[in-house]
C-alpha cells in the first residue's frame, strides 16, 4: 500500500512538470522533451497500478505502456524531424508566430 | 446471431492494405488503386449497413476473444452513421484531391518569409505581420502596401528532386488517415481510441506540410504540441478510469462507474482532451487550417475533429454516471455558448475567406456542445431528440464546411488570392461558384436552427438567445463573402485559363446532398436509434 | 513587476491546482479495481501455450492494438519522408561521423557484442515477453552502426524495392490480421512466428529510417 503512495504522487509530479515545460519554454526540443516527459509519468502510473493488485501483477497495464511506447517513438520521430527542418529553414528553434496569434505561442 | 466479420474487418484493412501498396508501387499507382479502395469500400459499407440494418447492433470480437479481455469491434447506429458520413467525404476529398494536388504542383514555389534581419528574435515579426504571409505566387494580386514575400533557398537538391514525389505522399497518408477513422468508429474501448486518436494525428501532421511553406511547417508542428498534450491527458485519465474500474471497454464501464474523486478527475481531463481534439478549446484550429493544402483543410475540419467530438458523444452518454452530467452539463452549455459568439465575431474579422471559413468550424463545433445541457443526462423523455438533433447537425456540419473549403479553394484557384476584397468578381467569371457558396452557406446559417426543437421541449429558453446571436453573426459573415463575391468589376481580375469544372462541380454535389439529407430524415434517426443510449427510454 | 511575470505565477499557480487535483485523484485511488482480470487471464493463458501473460496481451488479447500501433510506426515513416520530400533544401549528404572514436572501435567486436546480444535474446526468448521488439532494436543498432562506419558510402535509394522491404512487414501483418479475423480463427503458432518476423522488420527498418530520414532521390 505504501508503494501506491509515493509511485503515482511522483508520476504526476512529473506530468505537471511536463506541462509546465511544454506550456511555457520555447524551444522546440524542450517542448518535444516535455511531451516525452508527459507520456513517461502516464507510464509510471501505470506501472505503479498494474503492481497493486496483489496475487498477480496486472499485465494489462504493461500491454497499453507497450503499446504507447511504439506510438510516442513514431510521434517523437515525427516532431524530431518538423524540427529539425524548421532549424533548417529559420536557423532558430522557434515556432514563428501565426498572424492572427497574439499570445505566447504554445 | 453472429454475421461475418469480413466487412467490418475489410473497413479498417482496405485502406490500411491500399496506403502500403501505393506506397510501394509509387507515384501514378494511387490512380488505380485509390478507386479501387473506394470501390470496395463502398461494398463492405453497403454489406455492413445491411448486418446491422436487419439484425441490430452487431459486435464482433477479434481473433475470438471477447470483452473484457480481448478488443471488440462494436457496430452501433451512431458508428454506422460515422462510417458513411465518413465515406461520403472520403470519395469527395479523393475526387477533388486529384484535380487539386495536379493543379498545386504546378504552382509549387517555395518560398520563407525572412524575419528582419536586424532583429532576429521571431517575437519582433509582430510588427510586419504582412510580410509573414506566405501565398503562393500571390504578391500581385496584392495591394501595394503589402510587403512582397521574399523567396529564398529555391535551390534545388542537385541530385533532380523528383516533382510532385510530396504530393503523391498525399495518398497513402489519406488513406491511412481514413483506416484510422474507421478504426476509431468501430472502436469499444478507450485505449483503442487513444490509438486511434494518435493514427489520426500521425497522418494529419506531415499532410499539413504539403503546403510548400514555413509556415505550414510551423502549424504541423504547433498542431502535432497541442494534439499529443491532448492525447497525454486523455491516457492519463484513462489510467484513472483503469485504475478504478480494472477494465477499459465501454460496457463494463457503463456498469461500474460510481461517482469519486477520481471519476471526477477523469471526466475533466477526457472532457478537456477531447474539447482541444475537436477544435473547440484553444483555437489551434485556424492556425493550422490557414497553412494546411485545401484537401487536407477539409479532412481536419470534416473528420478529423468530428471524431475527437464523436469519443466526447460515446463517452459522455454512455460511460459517465448520470448524477455527475446532470450537474456539470449546464457548465459546458455556458462554454459552448462563449465559443459560439467569440468565434462567429472572429470570424466576422477576418481578412482571410480560408481563416474565416476555420473560425467559423470552430464556432460550428461548439454548437454540438449543446446537446449536453439540452440531453441533460439520458434522464428525460425529450433526451433523445437532442442527442439526435446534435448527430444530425454535427454530420451535415461535416458536409457544409467540407463544401465550404472545396468552393474557397477554387475561389483561390481563380484568383490566386486567399484575401476576401482580392475575390470581386468571381460570380461573373464562375456563377457555379457562386451559386455553390451561396447554398453551403445559407445551410451553415439555417442548421442550428435545428437545436429549437429539443430547446423548445426542455425548456432551457436560455440557449435560444445563443442560437439566434450566432445564427445572426453567421449570417452576417457569410452575406459578407457573397457580397463581394457578388459585386461588378471595377479592374478584371486576372484569372486562370481554364477553370476546372470538376473542381466546382464536386462541392455543388455536395452542397446538394446535405439539403438532401432534410429528405432522409426518418431514416437518418431509425439508423441513429439502433441500441443508442437512450433505447430503453424511447421504447417506454 | 511585468505583465510577464504576472502571467508566469498565474500559470504556475493554475499548474500547482492541476497538480492538487491529479495526487487527490490518485490518492482516492481505490486499492483495488472493482474488475479484476488477472484470474480470468490466468485461466485463459493455458488455452493460449503461452507462459508469460504479457506475450498472450500482445499475441492473442491484444493483437488489434498492436497491429494499430505498429501500423503507427509506417505511418511515422510515410510522414517523415513527406516532410522530407516537401521541403526541398539542400542538406549535408555527407556527415562527419568519422570521428576518432569510430576509428578507433573496431568492427569485429561490434559485430560479437550484436551476435552475443541477439543469441541471448533469443536463449531467453521464452521467458522475455516482447522478443520481436528486442530483436528489432537491435537489428536497428547494428544497422546504425554499419551506417555511421560507412558514412561516405550511398546511402538508400528510393527506389521500389527499399520502399517493399520497409513496408513488408505491416502488409504481411494487415494481411494475416485480415485473413484471420475475417474468418475468425485464432492464431496458430507459424502465423504467429511469421508475424513476430514482420514486427522485428518493421521495427528494425523504421528505428533505422527515424535515425537517417533521408533516402537518396536517385529514382
Amino acid at each position: 500500500m505504501a508503494d501506491f503512495v509515493f509511485l503515482p504522487l511522483v508520476s504526476m509530479g512529473v506530468f505537471t512538470i511536463g506541462v509546465y515545460a511544454l506550456i511555457l519554454d520555447t524551444d522546440l526540443l524542450r517542448k518535444i522533451m516535455a511531451l516525452n516527459f508527459m507520456a513517461s509519468s502516464v507510464f509510471l502510473l501505470l506501472i505503479s497500478i498494474s503492481s497493486r493488485s496483489q496475487p498477480a501483477v496486472d499485465a494489462i497495464p504493461h500491454g497499453f505502456i507497450l503499446v504507447a511506447i511504439v506510438i510516442m517513438v513514431s510521434l517523437t520521430a515525427l516532431a524530431l524531424m518538423l524540427a529539425r527542418r524548421i532549424y533548417q529553414i529559420t536557423g532558430q528553434l522557434y515556432l514563428l508566430e501565426d498572424e492572427n496569434e497574439t499570445g505566447e505561442p504554445l | 446471431m453472429m454475421d461475418s466479420p469480413l466487412w467490418v474487418t475489410s473497413m479498417i484493412m482496405l485502406p490500411l492494405i491500399g496506403a502500403i501498396l501505393i506506397f510501394i508501387f509509387g507515384r501514378y499507382s494511387e490512380r488505380v488503386l485509390v478507386p479501387l479502395v473506394i470501390i470496395a469500400m463502398s461494398i463492405s459499407l453497403w454489406k455492413l449497413f445491411l448486418q446491422v440494418w436487419t439484425n441490430g447492433v452487431q459486435s464482433y470480437p477479434i481473433a475470438n476473444w471477447s470483452i473484457p479481455l480481448g478488443v471488440e469491434l462494436y457496430v452501433d447506429g451512431l458508428s454506422i452513421a460515422m462510417l458513411i458520413m465518413t465515406f461520403i467525404i472520403s470519395v469527395f476529398v479523393s475526387l477533388y484531391a486529384f484535380k487539386y494536388f495536379s493543379w498545386f504542383q504546378e504552382q509549387t514555389n517555395w518560398s520563407v518569409p525572412i524575419p528582419d534581419k536586424n532583429t532576429k528574435a521571431l517575437g519582433q515579426t509582430k510588427n510586419n505581420k504582412e510580410n509573414q504571409i506566405v501565398i503562393i505566387e500571390a504578391t500581385e494580386s496584392l495591394p501595394s502596401n503589402y510587403v512582397e514575400t521574399v523567396t529564398v533557398t529555391t535551390k534545388r537538391d542537385p541530385q533532380a528532386f523528383p516533382k510532385g514525389q510530396a504530393n503523391f505522399l498525399f495518398w497513402p497518408l489519406w488513406l491511412l488517415l481514413w483506416s484510422g477513422l474507421n478504426a476509431l468508429f468501430l472502436s469499444s474501448n478507450l485505449f483503442s481510441f487513444y490509438v486511434t486518436l494518435e493514427i489520426l494525428t500521425l497522418a494529419s501532421v506531415p499532410m499539413i506540410v504539403l503546403n510548400n511553406t514555413v509556415l505550414a511547417l510551423n502549424a504541423a508542428m504547433r498542431y502535432l504540441f497541442i494534439a499529443v498534450f491532448a492525447s497525454m491527458v486523455y491516457l492519463l485519465a484513462i489510467a484513472f478510469l483503469y485504475g478504478v474500474v480494472g477494465s477499459l471497454d465501454i460496457q463494463s464501464l457503463a456498469l461500474e462507474l460510481r461517482s469519486g474523486a477520481t471519476i471526477w478527475m477523469a471526466i475533466f481531463l477526457i472532457f478537456i482532451a477531447l474539447t482541444i481534439k475537436s477544435g473547440i478549446l484553444p483555437f489551434w484550429l485556424t492556425s493550422t487550417i490557414a497553412n494546411a493544402p485545401i484537401p487536407v483543410a477539409i479532412l481536419l475540419v470534416a473528420l478529423v475533429i468530428k471524431a475527437a467530438f464523436y469519443i466526447l458523444l460515446r463517452v459522455w452518454f454512455e460511460v459517465f454516471p448520470n448524477e455527475i452530467l446532470g450537474l456539470v452539463s449546464q457548465l459546458v452549455g455556458l462554454i459552448a455558448a462563449v465559443i459560439i459568439i467569440w468565434a462567429s465575431w472572429q470570424a466576422l474579422q477576418q481578412r482571410q475567406l480560408i481563416r474565416l471559413l476555420a473560425y467559423a468550424t470552430v464556432a460550428q463545433a461548439a454548437y454540438v456542445l449543446l446537446i449536453f445541457p439540452l440531453a441533460n443526462g439520458i434522464t428525460d423523455s425529450w433526451s433523445f431528440d437532442a442527442w439526435q438533433a446534435g448527430i444530425y447537425l454535427s454530420i451535415s456540419h461535416a458536409f457544409i464546411l467540407a463544401a465550404l473549403f472545396m468552393v474557397a479553394g477554387h475561389i483561390l484557384y481563380i484568383v490566386n488570392s486567399d484575401f476576401i476584397h482580392a475575390m470581386q468578381g468571381v460570380g461573373r467569371i464562375s456563377p457555379l461558384t457562386l451559386i455553390t457558396f451561396s447554398i453551403a452557406g445559407l445551410c451553415l446559417i439555417v442548421l442550428p436552427s435545428i437545436l429549437v426543437n429539443p430547446i423548445w421541449q426542455s425548456g432551457q429558453w436560455w440557449w435560444l438567445i445563443v442560437i439566434i446571436i450566432g445564427t445572426l453573426l453567421t449570417a452576417s459573415y457569410i452575406f459578407k463573402v457573397l457580397m463581394i463575391l457578388f459585386t461588378k468589376l471595377d479592374d478584371p481580375v486576372k484569372h486562370e485559363g481554364n477553370l476546372g469544372l470538376s473542381m466546382i462541380l464536386i462541392p455543388l454535389l455536395l452542397s446538394i446532398l446535405t439539403v438532401g439529407m432534410g429528405v432522409f430524415e426518418g431514416e437518418i434517426s431509425r439508423v441513429l436509434a439502433m441500441e443508442s443510449p437512450f433505447g430503453e427510454i424511447n421504447r417506454n | 513587476m511585468s505583465i510577464y511575470s504576472v502571467k508566469l505565477i498565474f500559470i504556475i499557480l493554475l499548474l500547482s491546482i492541476l497538480e492538487l487535483g491529479l495526487a487527490s485523484a490518485v490518492l482516492f485511488m481505490p486499492d483495488a479495481p472493482t474488475i479484476n482480470l488477472t484470474e480470468v487471464m490466468h485461466e485463459q493463458l493455458a488455452t493460449t501455450n503461452m507462459t508469460n501473460s504479457l506475450s498472450a496481451i500482445i499475441v492473442h488479447f491484444r493483437s488489434y492494438d498492436i497491429l494499430l500501433s505498429i501500423s503507427c510506426l509506417f505511418i511515422a515513416i510515410v510522414g517523415i519522408w513527406t516532410i522530407f520530400y516537401s521541403t526541398p533544401i539542400i542538406e549535408k549528404t555527407e556527415y562527419d561521423y568519422d570521428t576518432p572514436l569510430m576509428q578507433d572501435f573496431p568492427r569485429l567486436i561490434l559485430l560479437v557484442i550484436f551476435v552475443v546480444t541477439i543469441a541471448y535474446i533469443l536463449w531467453r526468448g521464452a521467458e522475455l515477453a516482447i522478443i520481436a521488439f528486442h530483436i528489432g532494436a537491435v537489428l536497428a543498432g547494428i544497422a546504425l552502426f554499419i551506417r555511421l562506419k560507412q558514412a561516405t558510402k550511398p546511402q538508400i535509394k528510393n527506389c521500389i524495392f527499399v520502399r517493399l522491404v520497409l513496408s513488408s512487414g505491416l502488409l504481411v501483418f494487415a494481411t494475416i490480421a485480415f485473413s484471420v479475423t475475417a474468418a475468425g480463427y485464432e492464431f496458430s503458432n507459424s502465423l504467429i512466428l511469421l508475424t513476430e518476423l514482420s514486427i522485428i522488420i518493421l521495427i528494425a527498418f523504421s528505428l533505422l529510417i527515424f535515425f537517417m530520414a533521408r533516402p537518396n532521390m536517385n529514382n
